[in-house]
């Protein structure tokens, strides 16, 4: 065979292969699309339809209309962007400080960021449950607000302290010969350099709350303060399952963060790569 | 450690220094405490002391109506756990489950990886495309899957029945010895981007010109995978397995989202049984004991995840 010749079968096979691969990673995702633009008729068939004959939005509308789904999307965004907020606040300045300056107990507090990641969820939620009924903060959105700035504030800060040790001092020291403020040459050097990471945890801060469940299932219980992932959760018992509504229900609560994720992707995925490679 | 000072202050202009106001000086020694007190705070507040209290309550027994009564009762709850089938059973699946999860998004993720890396047209959309299942929300996931696998209408069933594989449908999740097999398929599907993406990285940075001395020594692709490629993804393999392992052992909401642990608790894993201890049958000091035993597990792997990431920061 030439070289050439060789090319191209190498090339047929990786292509062939990689489609195969890319076609049954993204298949469930197509499934929960069609599913939710078929009628129940077509849903439960014994021959299932892979683009439904007539689409429709039936079950869309039945969801915004006949169940708190609304309240549920509302109570996600208000959280998820308040969580954002706050986590942005506090976890640039902190990376800041635990990147440029060295001090006593600076160690201590990276590896309790670091091992906070590990530790189990699960169980950190049963002492904040008691904490938060001590303070009744229960089924506010406060609780869930503290609660997710947990896992988000030491995944933020590590990520942009690791963005921090890689921006060269000298910019900053610029600034400070140039008359800055410390504070200043924070606000008007760091950050603006830094936007891209800021940008990337930001988005992380606010896909984590928008699909957090354990802390919404346990520190919420009136269906006034439910968050979309356990609203939809408590929707699979409240009668027979009705998949086409449950799948628009999980396509309404997937794109947005699929869209985030695709106008985002160059800065999530090097932000991905440094948090998990630099940890 | 160190004293507080600025760190490439030291290494600034004395010249400039002396220009700046005592003003200055204080900021620069507060300035750090300023940045920094926040987070300790919050992290302080809502992490650090949680989690210590979480292991603390293992060790008594608090009234379930009134949380601030309670009484020390040592280690009475790891010693229920002794005899407790049920933690047993967790403890078993736990393993089976992480190990199950691990070894397959690594083994399907440096596949899609070594592909990835190939260069060829397209490459981009097939590489936006494989991100899917990271970015779907967990409960969407769970919904969608266990809409796969229903036992009636599922469209898996659908599927092997037409290639000729089954003949009759299968329970995916109803049927306890192949439940727990079902989710962890499920939670390899979820996790595979972001080992690919994660090694494909560590790929990228290998240098091109190893691969070029090693042909023209006339190592064959095998031999170049197995001496080049592997050896240089040694560093950032360990740190997915770590993450990932860390991750799985950890995962609460596909199990509980998909079975609840069952049928019968063959899906049962340590995390859920701490959930439905704590907040199903009220017993949060058991509930407490049995997590407290995965976090010894972890303990294990995360201060050799820490001793591996000293040389950095």
């Amino acid at each position: 065979m030439t070289s050439k010749s060789k090319l191209i079968w190498q090339r047929v096979f990786l292509y062939t292969v990689l489609t195969a691969v890319t076609v049954v990673l993204i298949f469930p995702f197509l499934w929960m699309i069609s599913t939710s633009l078929k009628h129940s008729n077509e849903i439960f068939t014994p021959t299932p339809q892979w683009i439904p004959s007539s689409a429709t939005f039936a079950n869309y509308v039945e969801l915004w209309t006949t169940t708190p789904f609304p309240t549920y999307f509302r109570n996600s965004v208000i959280v998820a962007v308040a969580t954002t907020l706050i986590t942005l606040f506090i976890s640039t300045f902190f990376a800041y400080g635990l990147s440029r300056f060295r001090f006593k107990g600076r160690r201590i507090m990276l590896n309790m960021l670091l091992v906070s990641q590990m530790f189990p969820l699960v169980l950190l939620i049963i002492p904040i449950y008691v904490i938060f009924i001590r303070l009744d903060l229960m089924d506010s959105f406060g609780s869930l607000i503290i609660a997710y700035c947990t896992f988000a504030i030491p995944f933020g800060t590590l990520m942009l302290k690791s963005y921090f040790d890689g921006l060269p001092p000298e910019t900053e020291e610029a600034a400070l010969m140039d008359g800055c403020s410390p504070v200043g040459a924070i606000f008007r050097v760091v950050i603006p350099l830094a936007a891209p990471a800021i940008a990337a945890v930001g988005l992380f801060s606010f896909i984590l709350s928008w699909q957090e469940f354990i802390f919404a299932l346990t520190l919420t219980n009136s269906e006034g303060m439910r968050t979309l992932p356990v609203g939809i959760s408590l929707m699979v018992g409240n009668r027979e399952v009705l998949w086409g509504m449950l799948m628009a229900a999980s396509t309404l609560v997937t794109l947005p963060v699929v869209f985030l994720f695709i106008y985002f992707q160059k800065y999530l995925v090097s932000g991905m790569t440094m948090g998990a490679v630099k940890g | 450690m160190e004293d507080t000072q600025h760190v490439e202050a030291t290494a600034g202009n004395p010249a400039v220094r002396s220009k700046r106001s005592k003003m200055n000086a204080f900021w620069k020694a507060a300035l750090p405490y300023i940045l920094i007190s926040p987070g300790v705070i919050f992290v302080g507040a809502i992490l650090i002391y949680p989690m210590i209290s979480g292991v603390i309550s293992s060790l008594f027994t608090q009234h379930p109506l009134n949380l601030s009564q309670r009484e020390f009762v040592g280690l009475a709850h790891f010693k229920t756990l002794f005899s407790d089938k049920i933690f047993y059973m967790a403890f078993s699946n736990t393993l089976i489950w992480t190990l199950g999860v691990v070894f397959g998004q690594f083994a399907l993720g440096l596949g899609i990886a070594l592909m990835l890396n190939e260069k060829f047209p397209g490459r981009g959309i097939y590489r936006s495309l494989i991100l899917i299942p990271w970015v779907v929300p967990m409960i969407a996931a769970a919904l969608t899957w266990k809409w796969i696998y229903s036992a009636d209408y599922g469209v898996l069933n659908y599927f092997l029945k037409q290639i000729g594989l089954i003949s009759t449908n299968i329970d995916w999740l109803g049927n306890p010895s192949i439940a727990l097999f079902s989710v962890i398929m499920t939670n390899v599907w979820k996790g595979i981007p972001f080992v690919a993406v994660v090694l494909l990285a560590g790929l990228q940075s290998i240098d091109n010109e190893m691969y070029e001395a090693a042909q023209v020594s006339g190592a064959n692709l095998f031999q170049r995978f197995w001496y080049i490629t592997l050896p240089s993804l040694k560093g950032v393999s360990i740190v997915v397995i770590v993450l990932t392992t860390i991750w799985t052992f950890n995962q609460f909401d596909l199990l509980y989202l998909m079975t609840k642990g069952g049928p019968s608790n063959s899906t049962q894993i340590i995390p859920v049984y701490t959930y439905l201890n704590a907040f199903n049958f009220f017993k949060m000091n058991y509930a407490a004991a049995v997590s407290t035993v995965g976090v010894v597990l972890l303990s294990v792997l995360a201060f050799w995840h820490l001793r591996t990431s000293k040389e950095e920061g």
